[in-house]
């Protein structure tokens, strides 16, 4: 495999050299100058040829199926639901907005702090720099790299044929999902900070668990509050999502009343949702000014 | 030791803020706990969990491995497909919205664009999804749509971080020498962009590879459809074999574009 | 009392950085250590706190032989031997009197530490190492809002606050401009006389190294070229240790 790459890039190689002739061009005091090999146009082509072969793949076979008239004509459909929403608004609906609502936010809480919590020592075991000669942090990042494939919902979904319906799935779905990226996240920040300080207060006679404590942490921390908050916004958004699993929350309420075509409550759903977020959102980013 | 004693008493008290904080946090937290509910195992449930676990150690094997429409290749490819449409359609898309919200094209006025693509970014995504649906019918077409329209939200504020950021010298350095508008955009404009509005985009299409994969849950094709279809229907190891789809493509998908992302970061 | 006995130290790479040493350092002294960078001096200083392992010989101090110590006992034995870095390793981020108390981490309760409690006694422990170093009003400041000779002396303080019976001192004032590092070696010289500590001083500064310790020892490519007091060194002792003349970058005050 290795020979056959080498041999590949051999081929480029030359290729780029033979090339060299058309690039170069001799300046008035008779230097020659040659401009670098450009990959723009290789890249370009190469995107190029993949947008044309999944444009095929799902556009023309939409377009042959249904027709281009049918989809220009129906894309009306679209904006009609937003006018039924802004226009039917149904503000008596929000009684029953508010405690699947408060359930969404309850259950971004827990996770994103339940995820954290696990989250750190997990990072200091897979950080490199810390764990030595260890082979633990390789192990870890390989586990880690696989959990965080998933996003909450799928998560969510498998539990649900496991534990049943309800926010306790939505919980433990949001735990795994902030628990592997926080753990990325911060194992990438303690493999970058300054070992010197943790070197030094090893040396006065601390275990390496209290030299982290006081040389490392006060490195990180602001960032990991910081992340924690982050966090905290994208699970609030996937959180009001659970609901099409039935893990709970706002996304429960949301599908049965667009399935019954009620737009007014829709709409009145999504202005809450809309205001919760845009709180948490200014909220948030105070927060994270005042932590860095 | 007079000295000593001073310099105690000029100690910074944080005590005051730290206790509030503490305090704030327990109280969101104690309120919280009771939405962990547990409602004990589903009838059938350990069983369940059992079988799933097996079923990851033996896939339907074939659906990984053959090539017609119904297997997992053709759909992590329609999935490909569906995220990488939507994040150029959402490239797109957000062009003019990032014009009308820079600071330094309309002023004062970009709370109006700003409020607008914050209501986007908040949309559930699954309702735009169920939206797309009345237009275009369950299937891909209906993910890129969905997809488009929700890379609008991070791609616009790129758009408007580079917009606003334009060094205004370099065009009035090209100026001096006499270059063209269309001189002036091509090297005084797009090699500032092209590095970090790519880098942005890759990584938007990582995220959208994975939102995609969920988005056939809601019937916008897939390989959402499978999973769902084949756990609704107790077979696991179909069920697998999509889930084993997802991992292998996000794990291709995730190593490329990190290393393609700190390519560009280095030049 | 620190002792090498036959000591050797080669590295992995197979590099011989200590060749058969063997020294004795009474409690009180100030010794510096001089020589060309890679001559030893770094490796010899590491081995007293056992940052580095022995490849043959023993390291004995206060009868304590170091390389057979391990876990808690090390971290006992460490208590007493302070160590300052060329680099200060200071925590960037926390304030002067933080990185002080750092070094009490070990003498209080593992709860108290993880939580980041100190009391009364400690901090003022901490505050008067800062006084006797000079920093004290600089002691609720960022750590690295200060000069790199303040730096230093909050490093210094640290190993203070652990009331060592050594100092070791690994070429700490080579970041340092000279009026500023003539100023540490001061302190140095000070703390040596007032707390009597034993200081071990790695430096690459001839001048410094003869002005304020008591006693020189040489290191040429592993080995012990010279070990004696300051008065006895001539130019010619000097080349052997460096293996060549004197040029500007071993000295500090260039017109002397």
């Amino acid at each position: 495999m290795k020979t056959l790459c080498s041999k590949i890039s051999n081929l480029f190689k030359n290729f780029i050299k033979r090339n060299e002739r058309y690039r170069t061009s001799v300046l008035d005091d008779g230097t020659n100058i040659t401009r670098p090999f450009s990959y723009a146009l290789i890249i370009f082509a190469v995107v190029a040829i993949i947008f044309v072969y999944f444009w095929n793949m799902i556009v023309t076979d939409f377009f042959d199926r249904f027709g281009f008239q049918f989809f220009v004509s129906s894309i009306p459909n679209f904006f009609t639901i937003i006018q039924k929403m802004v226009v039917q608004v149904n503000w008596s609906y929000f009684d029953k907005v508010v405690a699947p609502l408060v359930d969404t936010i309850k259950i971004s809480i827990i996770g994103t702090l339940l995820g954290a919590i696990f989250s750190l020592p997990v990072a200091i075991l897979a950080s490199q720099n810390i764990m030595g000669k260890s082979k633990i942090p390789n192990i870890i990042k390989f586990f880690l790299s696989i959990i965080r494939t998933f996003p909450t919902l799928v998560y969510a979904l498998i539990f649900s044929f496991i534990f049943g319906y309800g926010t306790f799935i939505g919980v433990l779905a949001t735990i795994i999902f902030t628990f592997s990226i926080i753990t990325k996240m911060m194992y990438e920040i303690i493999e970058t900070i300054d070992m010197g300080a943790f070197i030094a207060i090893e040396a006065t006679g601390a275990t390496k668990l209290q030299a982290f404590r006081a040389a490392v942490i006060p490195q990180i921390i602001g960032r990991f509050y910081s992340i924690i908050l982050y966090n905290f916004e994208i699970n609030l958004r996937a959180s009001a999502i659970l609901g099409f699993v039935n893990a709970g929350g706002i996304g429960i309420i949301m599908n049965d009343q667009m399935a019954l075509m009620k737009y007014g409550n829709v709409a009145v759903i999504v202005l809450a949702l809309l205001a919760v977020v845009i709180v948490v959102q200014n909220f948030s980013q105070y927060l994270r000014r005042r932590l860095t | 030791m007079q000295t000593i004693l001073q310099k105690y008493d000029e100690r910074p008290r944080n005590g005051l803020r730290n206790t509030i904080t503490i305090s704030v946090i327990l109280f969101l937290t104690v309120w919280s706990a009771d939405i962990i509910n547990y409602p004990g195992l589903f009838e059938n449930g350990l069983n369940i969990a059992r079988n799933i676990f097996k079923a990851l150690y033996n896939p339907t094997w074939h659906l990984i491995f053959s090539v017609e429409v119904d297997s997992i290749p053709f759909l992590m490819f329609e999935t490909l497909g569906i995220a990488f449409l939507g994040t150029l359609l959402g490239a797109i898309l957000s062009i003019p919205f990032a014009f009308l919200t820079a600071k330094n094209i309309v002023g004062r006025f970009n709370i109006i664009g700003n409020t607008i693509i914050t209501t986007i970014r908040s949309f559930p995504f699954f309702l735009i999804a169920l939206m797309f649906v009345r237009v275009s019918g369950p299937g891909p077409m209906t993910g890129v749509l969905t997809i488009g329209v929700l890379s609008i939200g991070m791609i616009s504020k790129l758009y408007i971080e580079v917009i606003e950021d334009i060094d205004p010298g370099i065009l009035l350095a090209l100026d001096a020498l006499g270059a063209t508008k269309y001189q002036k955009i091509r090297y005084g404009i797009i090699p500032q962009l092209t590095a970090s509005i790519i880098s942005v985009v890759i990584y938007r299409f990582e995220i959208n590879v994975k939102n995609a994969t969920v988005l056939g849950i809601v019937g916008a094709g897939g390989i959402g459809v499978t999973l769902l279809t084949a756990m609704n229907a107790g077979r696991w190891r179909d069920a697998a074999a999509a889930l084993w789809g997802i991992i292998i493509v996000v794990l291709i998908v995730d190593y490329f574009s990190t290393m393609l992302r700190k390519k560009l970061v280095n030049g | 009392m620190i002792e090498f006995q036959n000591v050797s130290k080669t590295y992995a790479n197979g590099v011989e950085a200590l060749k058969n040493i063997s020294l004795k350092i009474e409690p009180g002294e100030f010794v510096a250590i001089i020589g060309l960078s890679g001559a030893g001096k770094s490796t010899l200083i590491k081995l007293v706190n056992k940052m580095i392992d022995v490849t043959d010989g023993n390291v004995i101090v206060n009868g304590l032989e170091i390389p057979d110590l391990r876990g808690k006992a090390l971290r006992q034995y460490r208590r007493h031997v302070g160590m300052v870095f060329q680099s200060f390793n200071l925590i960037n981020r926390t304030s002067v009197i933080n990185n002080v108390l750092a070094a009490r981490v070990p003498d209080i309760n593992p709860l108290f530490s993880l939580l980041g409690i100190f009391t009364k006694a400690d901090k003022l422990m901490a505050l008067e190492s800062l006084h006797k170093v000079g920093i004290l009003e600089k002691a609720y400041i960022r750590a690295d809002q200060l000069s790199g000779g303040q730096q230093q002396r909050v490093a210094l303080a640290r190993t203070l606050a652990q009331n060592p019976t050594i100092i070791l001192a690994d070429e700490p004032v080579a970041s340092l401009d000279p009026i500023t590092a003539n100023q540490i070696m001061k302190d140095f010289e000070r703390i040596n006389q007032t707390e009597k500590i034993t200081i071990l001083v790695n430096m690459h500064h001839v001048d410094l190294a003869l002005k304020y310790a008591s006693r020189v020892i040489g290191i040429n490519k592993g080995e012990i070229v010279y070990d004696g007091g300051t008065d006895d060194i001539t130019e010619d002792i000097l080349k052997t240790i460096y293996g060549r003349e004197l040029t500007d970058e071993d000295i500090m005050f260039k017109d002397k």
